[in-house]
């Protein structure tokens, strides 16, 4: 499967809400207007995939996300707080579906093919990319955008304090916001990189392959970079559950702007789950 | 592409029907609804009527074998799941894939603090930590012992019969041996809430189809398949119960909650999952629908329907006795459907009472007896997602 464009965005902290997103100005008008800001954020980024591979609508979209629409969430369970019993504006609740972001990339677009969200921790983005890869063996002509993004909202730094995540991450680890969006085809054309493998299964069926010792690794935030002999990419994605999604992105400009470097190997965990995606250089 | 048919060898199922198969086949046999008050759930919803699984999170943890200190989608995913291996005689789930799909995860137990939370609260944070989605999948895993591939799909109201299409993918380009395919999702303030602010909940017990129809009733379950392809099952000796033949999601792009006036997104995944099965529309028995007795959705499914068969088959919505499980109601009704080829029902849709204006067809209003070989089954959810599943006999 290649990769013919990449688009990405993190907002590390709250004071870089002024950091730019890629596509912001590719957003429909009336659509952006009615779109909370991370909404917006998530949807230009999928939009700004599209338009660098010069892709007006996609065959597909495939999407991972975390914790979903957590905004729109939040929202609508304060709205309960406030009008338990009264009318309640449903606004917030029809925001609040996981497939939000890819129904209204759709909605955009006009794209009626296949539209799919996944949500599995730290290993939805694989499995977005797994269907991805089965639609463009099946289609190779297609071109299908597939991507993950998620918010932050300070509810997420009460709980990662309270529950233990600096103890557990390190101090260097900030909850945050990001996605990443990629444009994937099964015909090669102009395309530079590909995905050679993805791979979801129980840690203990998908230990790092020997093989892969001499190319980059780039350890997720749930694994301990010292077991893969890689680094870890968690401090410089910030911590959210589409940060499998801004590393690929990441680790593509590593493999186009560093010589010596063909290949590289992302590996992270959920629990006992494992995920393991595999690009190079064609 | 490869397009064999894969085998379905195990089904499982709870939800207000009963808990088990056979319970569902004796409701279903007796067009029995499921639909009443609230009688086991502390809900604040004394108004609605629910299609509740009468049992409590206490009953459902001690049939699965585990503690009721979860979300409740988790127990009843492990009730419906345990009974799809154990009926499929999946005895090493080593190399098992698990598809789950649910779009309320742990928010029955989380909606009770949750405000706290986001108020800087420390009250019941042990929740938190089991609220997002994806998490009741993993412990389903855990639970039952699958080694393999587990990913949750979240299409809303779509989002089982999607994990039906993705199973029988990843078995026919060979990324899977064994797949558990289906999904789970309990009741919950949220979605009540949510439901009535869109005004699509109707006060008393629905009438899908049915022109003097007022909305859906929200109703929670889970069910699970067992897929595998042919050869594999007859390798382990076991029969198929049905075929999955084929499978189509397409997207309505058309509003993130309503479906386009003339059906077109409904119209496209019946077709497209038709000619993905190599089936002519003639030739389907019996289409189990969405049809959550909402205005817009019975109207532009059944005009979709309208167009697709020269002679309309006939057609059931069996939320009209389940309510509508979310999550859970695209792998429920095609449970329902491996029913009605092995035993030849066709069930009840039930409260019907006048056909729909400007539509002809009515749906079938009490449960018969007739042979069917083939069944259309259709799940459209939020964001304009329509997917439709086509069964067959062995």
């Amino acid at each position: 499967m290649f990769i013919r464009a990449a688009a990405t965005y993190a907002l590390l902290s709250a004071s870089a809400e002024a950091a730019p997103t890629p596509g912001m100005e590719l957003l429909p008008k009336p659509m952006a207007r009615r779109m909370p800001p991370p909404l917006r954020r998530a949807v230009a980024c999928g939009l700004a995939a599209l338009d660098h591979a010069k892709v007006e609508r996609p065959d597909g979209i495939y999407y991972a996300t975390g914790l979903g629409c957590l905004l729109d969430t939040q929202e609508f369970l304060l709205e309960i707080e406030r009008n338990a019993g009264g009318l309640l504006s449903p606004t917030a609740f029809i925001r609040s579906t996981h497939n939000t972001v890819p129904g209204l990339l759709a909605l955009a677009l006009k794209a009626q093919g296949p539209n799919l969200t996944f949500s599995q921790g730290f290993i939805g983005f694989h499995a977005a990319l797994l269907n991805a890869m089965m639609h463009v063996e099946q289609h190779p002509m297609h071109s299908v955008l597939v991507g993950a993004s998620d918010e932050h909202l300070p509810l997420l730094d009460h709980l990662y304090a309270r529950l233990g995540g600096e103890a557990r991450f390190g101090s260097a680890v900030r909850p945050a916001e990001g996605g990443a969006f990629f444009v994937v085809s099964g015909e090669q054309q102009e395309s530079v990189f590909r995905i050679a493998d993805v791979r979801i299964a129980n840690v203990d069926l998908l230990e790092t392959p020997s093989a892969y010792r001499t190319e980059a690794i780039q350890a997720g935030p749930t694994v301990d970079p010292a077991r893969t002999n890689g680094s870890s990419y968690a401090e410089r994605t910030g911590l959210h559950q589409s940060a499998p999604a801004v590393a690929l992105a990441e680790g593509l400009e590593m493999l186009r702007t560093q010589n010596g470097i063909a290949s590289l190997v992302l590996l992270d965990r959920e629990e006992d789950l494992a995920g393991l995606i595999r690009a190079e250089r064609c | 592409m490869n397009r064999s048919p894969v085998a379905i060898t195990g089904i499982g199922a709870i939800s207000a029907l009963g808990t088990g198969v056979d319970a569902q086949l004796a409701a279903l046999r007796e067009g029995r609804s499921g639909i009443a008050r609230l009688q086991v759930l502390d809900l604040p919803f004394p108004d609605l009527f629910f299609g509740e699984v009468k049992e409590t999170s206490a009953q459902l943890a001690q049939r699965a074998g585990t503690t009721a200190d979860r979300s409740r989608t988790l127990l009843l995913a492990q009730v419906a799941a345990a009974e799809a291996l154990a009926h499929a005689r999946i005895t090493d789930r080593s190399a098992l894939t698990l598809l789950s799909a649910s779009t309320v995860g742990g928010m029955d137990r989380s909606e009770a603090f949750a405000t706290e939370w986001i108020a800087g609260g420390d009250r019941g944070l042990d929740r938190a930590a089991h609220h997002p989605v994806g998490d009741h999948a993993l412990l389903l895993a855990h639970h039952l012992g699958v080694r393999g591939m587990v990913s949750t799909i979240c299409t809303a109201c779509s989002s089982s019969a999607n994990a039906l299409v993705l199973g029988a993918w990843l078995l026919r380009t060979g990324r899977a041996e064994v797949v558990l395919a289906g999904g789970t999702d309990a009741l919950c303030g949220f979605t009540a809430h949510g439901f009535r602010s869109l005004s699509a909940m109707d006060m008393q017990p629905c009438r899908p189809f049915s022109n003097d129809r007022n909305g859906m009733n929200l109703g929670e379950g889970a069910a699970y398949l067992v897929l595998e392809t042919v050869e594999h099952a007859a390798q382990r000796g076991v029969e198929p119960l049905a075929l999955f033949a084929g499978g189509a999601n397409t997207n309505d792009a058309h509003h993130q909650t309503a479906t386009s006036p003339d059906g077109e997104g409904p119209y496209q995944a019946m077709s497209q999952a038709l000619a993905n099965a190599g089936i002519a529309p003639g030739t389907v028995d019996l289409v189990n629908a969405h049809g959550t007795g909402t205005e817009n959705n019975d109207l532009t499914e059944q005009t979709a329907m309208e167009r697709l068969f020269m002679h309309m088959p006939p057609f059931v919505s069996t939320k009209s006795a389940t309510g509508h499980t979310l999550a859970a109601a695209g792998a429920l009704e095609a449970v329902f459907s491996v029913l009605s080829i092995r035993h030849g029902l066709v069930p009840a849709n039930l409260r019907f009472t006048a056909p729909i204006e400007s539509l002809r067809s009515t749906p079938v209003i009490a449960p018969m007896q007739r042979s069917i070989r083939t069944v259309l089954s259709t799940s459209f959810g939020f964001g304009g997602n329509d997917t439709a599943i086509v069964l067959t006999a062995s």
